[in-house]
């Protein structure tokens, strides 16, 4: 299922932000590596915490400093590194060719600007034209996104807006300058189901229209399964497993991947216990050592886990794990320890 | 048991506060919704009418003040060259129709002309505030002097508020290292009394020749050290507006440090910025006006702050040298502080009606 490197769009590789606190290094992001093709829907997903949005700002280099910090890696994005850039060459890039949209819409526009004088002005960052052209282009845009009567809507205030309206706004915003690549952080998590399915109905389809990338930040699988083409699962600052959508939710193979899946109730399913992922996440500032998981991991294998980091593993084409059971380490240590374990064994709990 | 033919019809009448809804929705220009507002507080309205008047009153002495120094130059002038004759008749005419124009009865005349012989008149129909020791009629000092005296206020505290709002906004939105030398600057202001301060630094400059006379020293100083107040409240402010998260989404729309500060936080603060400007005001009219009472003033200027000084100590005996002046000060700062109120509350969209 793997397309060929001229089809990535963005490519992150080792990213590593750290945020400088009183109480500590907070270390949010140990190694992100990810790449996403030309207009597909990449899904973020893990647990609060686990450094979604911090990889997604990271990317646009728009980390707060102080206290964070991006320390490492590169951020490839049409052939440069997006971390070399010079400030005002990285803000062309901002709300031009990577948007981002945020979690809250209540709080994500300016209080005291009519939406159209901030959709005119994310216009007129980056192109050349008059604040007429720009406000009839929010107006087109309005519309685009679904908001009714535009012209009229236009001048109004944020206050003025539903909540499934504003968001519809910062989507109109985001979309403003036809960008390549659009970051969603948890698009719809602050708005009720319908309202959710609406929005993400609607970057689904201008994701279409505009021929554009999707990095889409969640904490819902189901909304993955909808929207992804391909997932990527974040934990406590690593990616975990990355790989197209059908295969990760058929079979996923690492146990962190498991977990989040099994604690999705079925209405299909028998009735039976969901399956839950023992502890918490853990403080960033004192993380357990090696694989960060190993913790809460019904697979620990003591000695290895929490010694040896485990590399990223290519278990099939297009499909990344990094855990120690499909590593060479691993099949010595389960060798040494009399066990054995199947490659790709689904858990009871999924099926 | 109510029907549908026993319901009194006026319940489908809208309300008021629907009808300004449907206003709003209908996207009504920010100023009418701001003007909507302000004209349903009486006393905001009362505040703007105070306000109005005084500077309707003090541009027209200033054009008054240079149409007379023009027409002195042009030699157009005639009679008494201290009078501002050429009007005078207009005055007269206009006011008391009738009257000889051999004996004029004068309603404003020069501030500084001087009648030798109506020393210390109490208020009459000739001189409606009376004259004070010098023969001058106060009425005619009440007037020409609201030009210097609200200019002085108005520019000494634009000029702290600018600076204010600039290091303020700055360090608020940086913090850090730049905030804490602002901070340390501050506190040294504040350490010393600002009055002393004012006093000691005029003294130290008082040879130094400035355009715009004495108090163009004392504007510029005042600036300097006065602009703490408003750095520290606008610095406040922008520690808590630049965590909203509109401000991560301007960055991410790719909006520059300064963008973000002055086009985007800073209109958030304008509520905290109105009432500094207008209680401001009137504070630095009575700053001004202390520091003319100890002779730190400029004695050839007409002002309401520097006639209140020279006469307070009339009070009792010749109440109304000291008293309309005060008054008009009185005036200054309550009309500019009902209006600063109500302006606040009506520029602030997070406040629904």
């Amino acid at each position: 299922m793997s397309r060929p490197p001229e089809d990535i769009l963005l490519e992150i590789k080792g990213l590593k932000t750290y945020f400088f606190t009183e109480e500590g290094v907070v270390k949010a992001i140990e190694s992100v590596d990810i790449e996403v093709y030309k207009s597909e829907t990449l899904g973020l997903v893990g647990e609060s915490g686990s450094g979604k949005s911090v990889t997604a700002l990271s990317i646009l280099g728009i980390v707060p400093d102080p206290p964070g910090k991006v320390l490492d890696g590169q951020v490839v994005f049409h052939g440069q590194d997006l971390r070399h850039l010079s400030d005002s060459d990285m803000r062309k890039i901002r709300g031009n060719q990577i948007a981002m949209i945020f979690q809250d819409p209540m709080t994500s526009l300016n209080p005291v600007f009519t939406v159209g004088d901030q959709i005119s002005e994310a216009i007129m960052l980056h192109q050349k034209v008059s604040k007429k052209e720009a406000k009839e282009k929010s107006i087109k845009i309005m519309s685009l996104v679904g908001i009714p009567s535009a012209d009229e809507r236009v001048d109004n205030y944020p206050f003025e807006f539903s909540g499934g309206m504003r968001q519809r706004v910062m989507i109109a915003m985001a979309l403003s300058c036809n960008p390549e690549l659009l970051i969603a952080d948890e698009p719809s998590t602050s708005l009720d189901v319908t309202i959710q399915a609406q929005i993400l109905e609607l970057l689904k389809a201008t994701s279409e229209e505009f021929d554009m990338s999707i990095i889409l930040i969640t904490h819902d699988m189901g909304v993955i399964a909808e929207m992804c083409d391909r997932v990527a699962v974040m934990y406590a600052g690593y990616i975990c497993e990355l790989g197209d959508i059908m295969i990760i939710f058929k079979s996923p193979f690492h146990p962190y991947t498991r977990g989040l899946l099994g604690a999705i109730p079925r209405p299909d399913a028998e009735r039976e216990d969901l399956t839950i992922i023992r502890g918490a996440i853990p403080n960033l500032i004192n993380p357990p050592s090696a694989c960060r998981f190993h913790p809460r991991c019904d697979y620990y294998m003591q000695g290895l886990c929490d010694v040896i980091l485990p590399a990223i593993i290519e278990v099939e084409p297009g499909h990344d794990v990094r855990c120690h059971i499909y590593s060479e380490e691993g099949k010595a240590w389960m060798q040494k320890h009399g066990q054995k374990r199947e490659i790709g064994k689904v858990p009871k709990a999924i099926k | 048991m109510a029907t549908i033919e026993n319901i009194e019809t006026d319940e489908f009448i809208l309300d008021e506060k629907t009808l300004r809804e449907i206003e709003t929705m209908k996207g009504a220009n920010q100023w009418s919704i701001v003007w909507r507002r302000i004209k349903k507080d009486k006393m905001g309205m009362l505040g703007l009418y105070i306000v109005t008047f005084l500077i309707l009153m003090a541009f027209v002495s200033w054009i008054l003040l240079q149409l007379d120094e023009w027409l002195t130059h042009a030699g157009l002038l005639y009679g008494d060259p201290n009078l501002i004759s050429s009007l005078n008749n207009l005055y007269v005419e206009l006011w008391i129709p009738g009257v000889s124009k051999s004996n004029p009865i004068v309603l404003f005349n020069h501030p500084t002309y001087q009648f030798a012989d109506q020393v210390k008149l109490p208020p009459s129909f000739i001189h409606p505030f009376g004259t004070d020791a010098n023969g001058q009629d106060m009425l005619s000092r009440v007037f020409f002097g609201a030009t210097n005296s609200l200019a002085l206020g108005f520019i000494g505290q634009m000029t702290t508020v600018i600076i204010g709002t600039v290091l303020g906004s700055i360090a608020g939105f940086y913090g850090g290292i730049i905030d804490d030398i602002l901070q340390r600057v501050i506190e040294l202001l504040y350490s010393m009394p600002q009055f002393i301060l004012m006093i000691f630094i005029i003294v130290l400059f008082e040879d130094i020749q400035v355009p715009g006379g004495k108090y163009a020293v004392v504007v510029i100083f005042f600036a300097l050290i006065g602009w703490g107040g408003t750095a520290l409240i606008i610095r406040s402010n922008f520690f808590s507006l630049k965590e909203q998260d509109f401000v991560e989404a301007e960055r991410a729309l790719g909006a520059s440090d300064m963008r973000i500060i002055f086009k985007h936080i800073l209109p958030n603060s304008l509520a905290p910025l109105i009432i500094i400007v207008t209680l401001g005001i009137a504070g630095t009219i009575f700053l001004f006006a202390a520091l003319a009472f100890f002779g730190f003033g400029d004695a050839t200027i007409v002002s309401w702050g520097d006639d209140l000084n020279k006469w307070q100590d009339q009070l009792l005996e010749y109440p109304w040298m000291p008293m309309f002046p005060a008054l008009f000060i009185f005036f200054t700062v309550l009309g500019f502080n009902l209006f600063g109120d109500s302006l606040r509350d009506a520029l602030d969209p997070r406040l629904k009606d």
